[in-house]
């Protein structure tokens, strides 16, 4: 039985989580739902609908990309056997773990390092390629799924620029 | 070293010139190895990346240039490459490439994480398997490898085109040079086949998280960053420990600034190195940062000294 204090903590972490932003792109894992998964069942939370359909997508965007599918197979070979919830270790988390916890990603959230390592356009606008980084954040804007014209992708291959 | 003038700093409490570029400080911030060992969650072992390292076959020895021993050259040598070099009017930047980033570079890179079963763990090494709990393998070298290879390409994007580009390929070329010859003399994988195809997965794993290192940068938030590292570094681990994913988030936004403070020529003359994980970096006044271009341009466009042409540059000393 979870206990109040670790409850409250642990739906803390969730409610900060679910503020986080969305990966661009679709990955094989992401952050922010298995997280927010992991501290919902740490918690004793019910896990947002939210969560769960975009876990069902990514596991099925995941399923279309893969030749084999392992998890399939083993279900064949296995079948009598029961799938084994993720382990957690609900147990060793106290509410000082989880403040911790809360206290880190809460400095992730609000980009305390990026905003205490204030870097300039020196990096960012590099001037060997100062369309690097505009043109890597439109593409992943896009969903990392548009292709580019046959002009641009000419230049590049000519140049060797972005 | 550049980077050490920033490491351990905090006010700029005395300037003790060392070297001509040797300026120290000393710091009271928490540095990123401080962060992690903050956190009371015990270490959950990832059942998907177990701690099975290999026991190598033999390993490879390290060259004399690597160890960091005096590596001279005769006198009359020196004068005949001298003579070459402003003859053929020869552009130093692009053969400094190898040498550099090929050869230095790639082994600060290499030596953060490396290990071998059984062997003691160097400082930086204790900070990614102790500390951090990420398992001794030779896959995890390779990402905490890549992730340092990814922060120098940062920066060599920055410089001129021609030689950043250059800067970057060489030290490509070496990672995978080392990579296949520890996978053959250290893993014991004899079979030239079977070798192409790791070498090909780790060049598409390469590519992967530059891209995703990338776009955390360039999103200016700690977010995305997290994010790539979880995904590359923690291996997308359920039970991270989050203060210890913060803490890598803080060591890359260090090194990234020491990067950003570093110029050109500095840069291009090897005069970087990471800053380790038990030290801290604290950000420089304008007076520091005064002080700091004075000591790079002092130290490579001397006024009492006329350089010798394999010295001479045109890469930017205020950039």
């Amino acid at each position: 039985m979870v206990s109040k204090v670790v409850g409250q903590s642990a739906r803390k972490i969730v409610s900060l989580l679910e503020k986080f932003p969305k990966d661009r792109i679709k990955h094989n894992a992401t952050f922010r739902t298995s997280q927010i998964e992991r501290f919902c069942n740490i918690g004793g939370v019910a896990i947002p609908k939210d969560v769960t359909e975009e876990k069902d997508k990514q596991l099925q965007a995941k399923n279309g990309t893969l030749k084999i599918n392992t998890d399939k197979i083993k279900k064949v070979i296995y079948s009598k056997k029961e799938e084994k919830p993720a382990n957690y270790q609900k147990d060793i988390f106290t509410e000082d773990i989880l403040t911790q916890q809360y206290k880190s990603l809460k400095n992730i959230y609000e980009s305390k390092w990026e905003k205490y390592y204030k870097i300039d356009k020196k990096l960012l606008v590099p001037k060997g390629n100062p369309n690097y980084y505009h043109r890597l954040m439109t593409d992943l804007n896009k969903g990392g799924q548009v292709k580019e014209g046959l002009f641009t992708a000419f230049k590049t291959i000519l140049t060797g620029k972005y | 070293m550049l980077s050490r003038m920033f490491s351990r700093t905090s006010r700029l409490r005395s300037l003790t010139r060392v070297s001509q570029i040797s300026v120290r400080y000393k710091s009271d911030g928490i540095s990123p190895r401080a962060i992690a060992r903050r956190s009371s969650l015990p270490n959950i072992p990832n059942p998907d990346t177990p701690n099975k390292d290999i026991d190598p076959k033999n390993k490879l020895e390290k060259p004399e240039y690597e160890t960091g021993g005096e590596v001279t050259m005769p006198g009359w040598k020196k004068s005949f490459g001298e003579a070459l070099v402003s003859v053929f009017h020869i552009d130093m930047d692009q053969i400094r490439a190898s040498s550099i980033s090929g050869s230095k570079y790639y082994y600060m890179c290499k030596d953060q994480a490396l290990q071998f079963k059984d062997d003691q763990l160097s400082e930086s090494a204790v900070f990614w398997y102790n500390t951090l709990g990420l398992p001794r393998t030779f896959a995890q070298w390779y990402q905490i490898t890549v992730l340092h290879v990814w922060m120098l390409f940062v920066r060599m994007r920055s410089m001129p085109f021609k030689v950043g580009k250059n800067y970057q390929q060489k030290l490509v070329d070496k990672l995978f040079k080392d990579i296949e010859l520890r996978l053959s003399e250290e893993m014991n994988v004899l079979s030239g086949r079977i070798r192409d195809m790791y070498l090909k997965d780790f060049h598409s794993q390469m590519i992967g998280m530059v891209c995703a290192f990338d776009e955390g940068f360039a999103s200016e938030s700690d977010a995305y960053l997290a994010y790539a590292v979880w995904r590359n570094i923690f291996n997308g681990d359920k039970n991270v420990d989050i203060v210890k994913l913060e803490a890598v988030v803080r060591y890359v936004r260090m090194q990234l600034y020491v990067l950003d403070k570093i110029s050109d020529r500095a840069f291009g003359f090897g005069d970087f190195e990471f800053v380790a994980p038990s030290e801290t970096v604290d950000p420089l006044t304008a007076e520091e940062e005064h002080q700091l271009k004075l000591a790079t341009k002092n130290k490579y466009e001397p006024m009492d000294r006329i350089l010798p042409p394999s010295q001479r540059s045109k890469l930017s000393i205020d950039e």
